[in-house]
């Protein structure tokens, strides 16, 4: 079997209601590896990784980051690339970035880092970057591994430039938040982009798993530069665009040549599989076969120097005097629209808060408890449900409680329903 | 346009979950208690201004309704994916399906936000929202937020407000 990807569209209907009116569609489109051989999708490496080494970082969190680094280190071979920067008031690099012949020094390197003084977020990133981009000609993964675990004061715009200059190098971010104390709304704005993203960890022991989960996607890559297109026909809108598996997130896809709108998704990293959604806003309709939107996957498959690419056109009959209210949604795209509409939810419910909107942002997280418990999501909802009336009592929500919703609604992304389709 | 049979926003047709309230608009269920004329029969005080004298046997296939025993005073419930039981409260925002506050629910302990109903297709869950004076099932107190599955004949205490549980099925 040659190895390449699947792509697999479902719509919300199978037919349309021609009607005069708009209408809304949403599209599943799910991708899977086929003939993947795993021992080939190991790639070179080049890991940046970016520690906060502030005083609050002092005793178990320092202690296990730097197991968490020594881990990486251990876990790159010869033709794999590797620097430390650490933060605090000022910014160091620790370990220039170099290729991993030594690892017994770099070891010994990341030992030796101590934690002291504030969180200057935007000079470690600055140095990051300047050792990222030394590198000439590297056609394996490159990521920027950040963890923090507080706030960093003033230089909030700087990180989410820096972190997009590095996107559109093609460099990766992991963006780790330990504890409670650091800023999710800058870790998640800096890692908005295809190929990037954050994650919370609760406490010090989770460190290491985080790091090992993040070993093991690197480790291996299904393809490369990756991206999507979406050509939409005269009178269609794509409302929303979505990641659905393996994380729920919103993407925000910029307009491209002969007016595609397109996403880079950067490398799809681990074999697990891919999923997106898209919410349509169709014209009126009349009867017959209708041309709906183009989909266009390009990519760069591991050591093949040409981009693929999968195309799909998706085309729908519109029939008259069909029911106007969808009774045929396949489950699949039901559930990861469920979880879209609890993301949604509570995005809104933080927007009415910035303006002061109490009353609403908290009947939208009450609204987000509602939709959570019927997922099945109990937990979740509970804490969701907590802040709500947390949120109602005293107009703002617990640190902690924020970033358990957020995160925790980012990870239904994991829950494997779409195992069926693979 | 469609209107959310929940919270009443208008919404583009195709909608499947409402992006106000988060209600799924696609279930049978759902579209079935969302027709307008589908008052549910074992609701008096609902039905009567409404009523189109069309059967509802095919329309509502289970009914729940509580029995305040304090009072005597029988609560068709309304027909929501989830139903707040407690006393409604308009300073703070607090409007439930099942507003305990005429049953006398304040010298009751029945808090504003005391409890809710979790309805699954045909199953109902009772939630105790960590309430002052506890939810008890059948005399068992319920943890906070840990939904319970209850039935017909089952007896609710909200503090001191006794309900029992009606559930009927309409079968054509």
């Amino acid at each position: 079997m040659e190895r390449d990807i699947q792509v697999r569209c479902t719509p919300s209907r199978g037919q349309l209601p021609a009607i005069r009116e708009q209408q809304l569609l949403y599209l599943l489109m799910e991708l899977a590896p086929s003939g993947l051989d795993e021992s080939q999708s190991r790639l070179p490496l080049d890991i940046c990784m970016v520690l906060d080494n502030s005083s609050s970082m002092r005793g178990d969190r320092l202690f296990q980051t730097k197991e968490a680094a020594r881990y990486i280190v251990n876990q790159l071979t010869p033709d794999d690339y590797f620097c430390l920067i650490t933060f605090n008031d000022h910014a160091t690099v620790a370990v220039p970035r170099q290729s991993v012949q030594a690892n017994v020094a770099m070891r010994e390197h990341i030992s030796e880092v101590q934690a002291s003084g504030g969180t200057e977020m935007a000079r470690g990133m600055e140095l990051a970057l300047e050792q990222m981009l030394r590198a000439i000609a590297f056609s394996g993964v490159r990521r920027i591994i950040l963890l923090t675990d507080g706030q960093t004061y003033g230089d909030e715009n700087r990180c989410v430039e820096l972190a997009r200059q590095a996107q559109k190098e093609g460099i990766g971010l992991t963006a780790l938040g330990v504890g409670d104390e650091w800023n999710e709304d800058l870790l998640a704005t800096m890692a908005a982009h295809g190929n990037s993203r954050s994650e919370y960890i609760v406490n010090a022991e989770a460190i290491i798993n985080l790091f090992r989960e993040e070993m093991r996607l690197l480790q291996g890559i299904v393809a490369q530069e990756m991206s999507l297109a979406i050509r939409l026909s005269p009178g269609t809108c794509l409302q929303g665009l979505f990641r659905v598996v393996p994380e729920i997130a919103a993407l925000e896809p910029h307009e491209g040549r002969g007016g595609a709108l397109v996403v880079p998704l950067g490398e799809w990293m681990g074999s697990d599989a891919q999923g997106f959604l898209a919410e349509l806003l169709l014209p009126a309709m009349p009867p017959g076969e209708q041309r709906l939107l183009q989909i266009e996957f390009s990519y760069r498959l591991p050591r093949e120097r040409h981009p693929r690419e999968v195309r799909h056109e998706v085309r729908l009959p519109a029939v008259s005097g069909l029911a106007k209210t969808a009774d045929d949604v396949p489950e699949k795209v039901r559930r990861a629209l469920e979880k879209v509409t609890a993301l949604r939810l509570q995005e809104a419910a933080w927007r009415e808060a910035r303006r002061g909107n109490i009353e609403q942002a908290t009947r939208r997280l009450e609204a987000a408890a509602s939709r959570l418990l019927q997922m099945g999501e109990q937990s979740l909802a509970r804490v969701v449900e907590q802040e709500a009336e947390r949120m109602g009592r005293t107009g703002r929500t617990s640190a902690i409680g924020k970033k358990e919703i957020v995160y925790g609604t980012q990870r239904l992304g994991r829950h494997r329903e779409h195992e069926d389709s693979r | 346009m469609i209107v959310c049979p929940y919270c009443h926003q208008e919404l583009v047709e195709g909608t499947i979950f409402c992006p106000e309230c988060g209600a799924s608009l696609a279930d049978e269920e759902t579209r079935r208690y969302a027709e307008p004329a589908s008052p549910p029969p074992a609701a008096p005080a609902q039905a009567a201004g409404s009523s189109t004298g069309k059967t509802t046997a095919h329309i509502t296939p289970t009914q729940l309704r509580l029995l305040v025993l304090n009072s005597g005073r029988t609560i068709p419930c309304p027909l929501g994916e989830i139903m707040l039981i407690g006393r409604s409260d308009p300073s703070g925002g607090v409007f439930p399906e099942i507003d305990l506050g005429q049953d006398n629910g304040y010298m009751a302990g029945v808090s504003r936000r005391h409890a809710r109903i979790v309805r699954r297709g045909d199953d109902f869950f009772l939630e105790d929202l960590n309430s002052m004076n506890g939810t008890f099932l059948n005399r068992n107190k319920l943890p906070a937020h840990t939904p319970v599955p209850f039935q017909d004949g089952d007896e609710i205490r909200l503090g001191n407000l006794v309900l029992r549980v009606i559930i009927e099925e309409y079968l054509p």
